[in-house]
This record gives C-alpha cells, structure tokens and sequence, in this order.
C-alpha cells in the first residue's frame, strides 16, 4: 500500500471509518488475527498513522484511569457510608440517581414525615413561648398579636392583649365573669341542638374561623392566670386541635357505644365544637 | 557495584520523572499488550527496575531516562505477548512494529495530553457529552467492557458501539485540546 493512500485512509477514518475502528476493536481484544494483521501492515507503512494510533491507546488510557479514579472514589464513599450504618442503595454512577424507585418513595415518605415533625415541633415551641412572654410581659406580647386583624378575639381577650386588664389583677371573679360574657357571646347549647358551622371555602379561612374560637381563649385566660403548666398543656391541645383542623378527616374523639341499645352516645367525651374542646380542657386542666 | 557518578539523576528523580510519564508509559504499553491490567503491571515494573539503574550504572540525563523507560517496557510488553502467543495462540502487532512504536513515543517530546490536566480536563469535557455517549464510555471503560459486550448491554448493534467511540474520541480529543490550551493562556 502506497504512503499516500494511508494517509487518505487515515482521513476517512477521523470520520470514524474503518482503521478507526479496526483499531477500538484491537485495542478491546475483539479483532480477529486477520484484523490484527491488517493493522499491523497499515502502522508499519505509515509513521502519522503510528502517531495516530498511540494517541488512540494514550486517550483509551486516560478514560480508563479516569473511571478508574472514580469507581475508587465511589467505593470508598459506599465503604464509609456502609462502616458507619447508612444504607447505601444502588446508584446508577451514570447518571447519579438513585435506581430503586421504592427507596425513593421510602426516602420521600421520611422527609415529609420529617418536615411534618419540625413543624409541629417549631409551632409548639413559638406558641408555647409566645404564652409564656404573654403571662410575663402582655404589653411584648400584645405587639406580636396586635398586627392580626383577621383574629376576630373576644373583647376581653383584647383588652388582655392591649395590656388594659393586667393578667396579675384578675381574680377568680374576674375569669367568672369574662366566662359569663364569653357565655353571652357564644351561648352553649345542649348537645343535640348544636348547629355545625358552615365550613369556610378555604383551609386558610377554616383556620382562622377557628382561632376566633373559645379553645383560643381558653388558652389565652390560662396563661392569664400565670399558670405555666395548664397553659403549656393547654398550648399542646391547642396545637393538636389546629393539625386536627387541617387534616382531611372530620374531628372526633372515639365514640362511644352504648351497651345496651348500641347506639352512639355523645357525651363530653364526643365534642365537636372548639367550645366543647375547652370544656374537656378545663376539666383536664383541674 | 559501579559507583554513580555525580552527574547522574539521583534515584528519587528519575522515580518523580517515571511517576510523571506514567499515563504516557502506560498508554504505550496499553497499545501492545491491550490490557490495561498487564500495562499497569509493566509500568511498575519499570519502575522498579529504572531505581535501581540510577543506583548502579545511573542516567544521564531525563531524555536518558525516557528513552530507557520506553524500551525496557517494550521489552516487557513483548515477553508478555511472546508468552501469550505460546500459551494461547493469541496474534499480536509484530515485534518490529513494536520496535518502531516504542523508539518513536520515546523520541516525541512528552505530550501533555498523558498530564494530570488532561485528567482534569477530560472530567469537565465528559460533562459536555450526552448521557448516552457517557453510558457507553462507562461501560467501555468504567467496567472495562470490550465493544461487543457493550453492544449487548445496550442492546445495540457492535458496528454502533463502535462509531459511537470513535466520534466520542473525536469530540474528547477537541475538547481537551481547547481546554488544555486554555489553561496555558
């Protein structure tokens, strides 16, 4: 073969044409002893082609020490993940995601459950703190609630808020008759003759329909009355109501049977009105 | 045991230097023996025995030891394919054309493309490839697949593996080229 006609080989095969690939083929151990005689003519007959073909092996060289490198720095993050009891799942290294679709969904379903967690938690240590700062310093506490409007509360609970009444000069008789007002204000009936509110369009406005109630207020006078414990405990049921609120079910306690007609009785133990919930606080709380 | 005279490369040189040239060396050795395994072998080899030439009889000079390195791991490479030809009928590149190739790798000036940068290089050009043609860089190189059986993991045709490499060495070559020149500039 004339030097000329190799070099207009090698030019055809920069387009990936034959040597190129009788040369990947060499170079993977799949070419055949006839193959390799070819090769061996062609790189005899032309130095550039030499040249060609020991860059093709120098670059064959580098992408394997390449993923080499790398397939050593996975195993040794795996084997470190592994030592210290993380469960290592299945990574497609291409791509570097996570192939198993059910460790996805498990991974996704902790986070939610995470995130559901830290929330619950953070709006329990800020009402929890807000109440405390409320029964020390009403006026530091008015401040936060005073930018609220949407929070339809009670005439006297604002007037707590405003720092009007002061929480150390209330008295037993002072609670009984805010209770009286309050009473006025949103009359308990019997049992079987409450009416279910409307349901708000919104979960905002449900939410905050629901602040207008009197487990809100139940909260508040306890805190009122400097009785750190019930009001903490009283945040705690405050807190449960709103995610019970939020939840897709309807809210109720356990119902339960009657032994003797099987039907379901609805005593206290049955509230569904906020006003019902405060009754179960109060009498949780004493 | 000759005494080495002063004006030779001490041992810890002449090791930086090989340490240096190692993807440059192995690539050679690569090109013979088509393993990376046996070429990583020969390269340590080499080593070893270019040490202790600086200990006894020495090296002049770094073109000493460059052209010492590749003609002692031709040496290697072509035990090795003597070896496998006798136990498994295995057909090589001749011995001549072996001899050719390592006297010329030896006497061009030592590429920069076998250089820690082009590692580095290489890692931000691969970025640039589509997923499919890292898929079957990985496979041909990060499990050392042969194309065959990287045709049959993809569920491809073998002539398409192979054009697929060799546009994907194409590509490579350009990009690590630019990129190398670029943090020369």
């Amino acid at each position: 073969m004339m030097e000329g006609t190799i070099t207009d080989m090698k030019e055809i095969e920069m387009e990936g044409d034959v040597p190129t690939l009788l040369v990947l083929r060499y170079l993977d151990g799949s070419a055949g002893s006839d193959e390799v005689a070819l090769l061996n003519e062609m790189l005899l007959r032309s130095r550039e082609l030499r040249v060609w073909f020991l860059e093709i092996a120098q670059q064959s060289t580098v992408l394997s020490d390449f993923y080499r490198v790398e397939n050593a720095a996975v195993a040794m993050a795996e084997g470190a993940m592994a030592d210290i009891g993380v469960d290592v799942p299945e990574w497609d290294r291409e791509s570097w995601e996570c192939v198993s679709e059910e460790r996805r969904a498990h991974s996704d379903r902790r986070r939610t459950l995470f995130v559901a967690a830290a929330s619950a938690a953070a709006a329990m240590v800020a009402i929890t703190g807000f109440i405390l700062v409320w029964a020390t310093e009403p006026s530091s506490a008015s401040a936060v609630v005073g930018p609220l409007p949407t929070l339809a509360i009670p005439f006297e609970a604002q007037q707590f808020f405003d720092g009007t009444i002061e929480p150390v000069e209330l008295t037993e008789i002072d609670i009984a008759e805010i209770d009286a007002d309050l009473l006025q204000l949103s009359p308990i009936s019997p049992l079987d003759e409450i009416v279910p509110e409307p349901e708000p369009a919104s979960p905002k406005g449900h939410f905050l329909s629901r602040c207008n109630s009197l487990t809100f207020w139940s909260v508040c006078r306890l805190a009122a009355q400097s009785d750190i414990q019930q009001a903490i405990f009283s945040s705690a049921l405050f807190m449960g109501f709103v995610q019970l609120e939020f939840s897709s079910e309807p809210f109720t306690f356990p119902r339960r049977e009657s032994a003797e007609d099987g039907e379901v009785s609805e005593d206290w133990m049955n509230p569904r009105t906020p006003l019902e919930l405060m009754a179960v606080s109060k009498q949780i709380g004493n | 045991m000759e005494e080495v005279s002063s004006e030779h490369l001490a041992s810890d040189v002449v090791a930086a230097q090989l340490l240096g040239m190692r993807l440059e060396l192995t690539g050679f050795v690569r090109a013979m023996v088509r393993d990376v395994h046996s070429a990583d072998d020969i390269f340590q080899e080499t080593c070893v025995k270019a040490v202790r030439e600086a200990g006894t009889r020495g090296f002049s000079g770094v073109e000493h030891v460059r052209r010492w390195a590749f003609v002692t791991a031709k040496h290697a490479a072509v035990d090795l394919l003597r070896h496998r030809s006798r136990k498994h009928g295995e057909v090589a590149l001749s011995e001549e054309l072996l001899e050719l190739l390592a006297n010329e790798q030896a006497e061009s000036p030592q590429s920069c493309a076998s250089s820690g940068n082009a590692l580095r290089a290489l890692g931000r050009c691969l970025e640039g490839l589509t997923p499919r043609s890292r898929k079957v860089l990985a496979l041909r190189y990060g499990e050392e697949l042969s194309g065959i059986e990287v045709a049959k993991r993809l569920d491809r045709k073998v002539d398409s593996i192979y054009k697929s490499l060799a546009r994907i060495y194409a590509q490579l070559r350009v990009c690590i080229r630019q990129r190398l020149l670029e943090e020369e500039a």
